[in-house]
């Protein structure tokens, strides 16, 4: 199953999806239900979850499915569920931490679905402001403010790679 | 200001609930009976 983390919503996601020729469930997570409950703040992410729905591996940042390492692991996993010889790769460091930081991403949440998008931004900024390592709200505000540099064909991820060193 | 636990290896994934891309309502917690991978993307 895949999650669209997006807090643009379905729109957004489904041409990716179609695009893929997916043959599994997706669902969107416009609100980052999942960042809050398991405490990430960057994708992609993989969480391995078994018969009994509880989670035997956790991924979070650089979970690529396209990568022989993500190919062995769902590998091993279909034959057991026994991963717990497989380190945790990355350690989940608390979603949105700080109340002041969420509080003021839930203000731009609230004014992006009121169509206010200038105002959800000037909040989404000041909630990376309080939190400079929350990837998931960085890179969303830059997909809104350039959505040329997401959305006509390739990713441009050597603009954001500029963005960062110049700080933004 | 720390939040409460985060869900950790070993614990019951939540029982939530996520819309699919037609706003379909999936639960998380009715593929219980199933392995399956959650995996977390974007388009950005």
């Amino acid at each position: 199953m895949s999650v669209a983390v997006d807090f643009q919503g379905a729109a957004k996601a489904r041409p990716y999806v179609e695009q893929a020729k997916a043959t599994f469930t997706t669902v969107v997570d416009a609100d980052n239900v999942l960042g809050e409950l398991f405490g990430f703040k960057a994708i992609p992410n993989g969480v391995f979850v078994d018969e009994a729905g509880v989670i035997r591996y956790t991924r979070f940042g650089g979970f690529d499915i396209r990568s022989a390492e993500y190919a062995e692991l769902a590998t091993r996993f279909a034959q057991s569920p026994d991963l717990d010889a497989i380190q945790q790769a990355a350690e989940a460091a608390g979603g949105i931490e700080s109340d002041e930081a969420l509080a003021e991403f839930q203000r731009g949440l609230a004014a992006y679905r009121e169509g206010d998008v200038e105002k959800a931004l000037v909040a989404w900024r000041d909630a990376v402001a309080l939190e400079p390592d929350n990837w998931i709200i960085r890179k969303q505000i830059w997909a809104i403010e350039h959505p040329e540099k997401f959305y006509a064909g390739e990713v441009d991820f050597g603009w954001q790679r500029e963005q960062i060193a110049q700080g933004l | 200001m720390q939040q409460s636990e985060t869900l950790k290896v070993g614990d019951r994934i939540a029982d939530i609930t996520l819309p699919d891309l037609d706003g379909n309502p999936v639960a998380l917690g009715s593929l219980d009976g199933k392995k399956y991978i959650l995996f977390m993307w974007a388009s950005w």
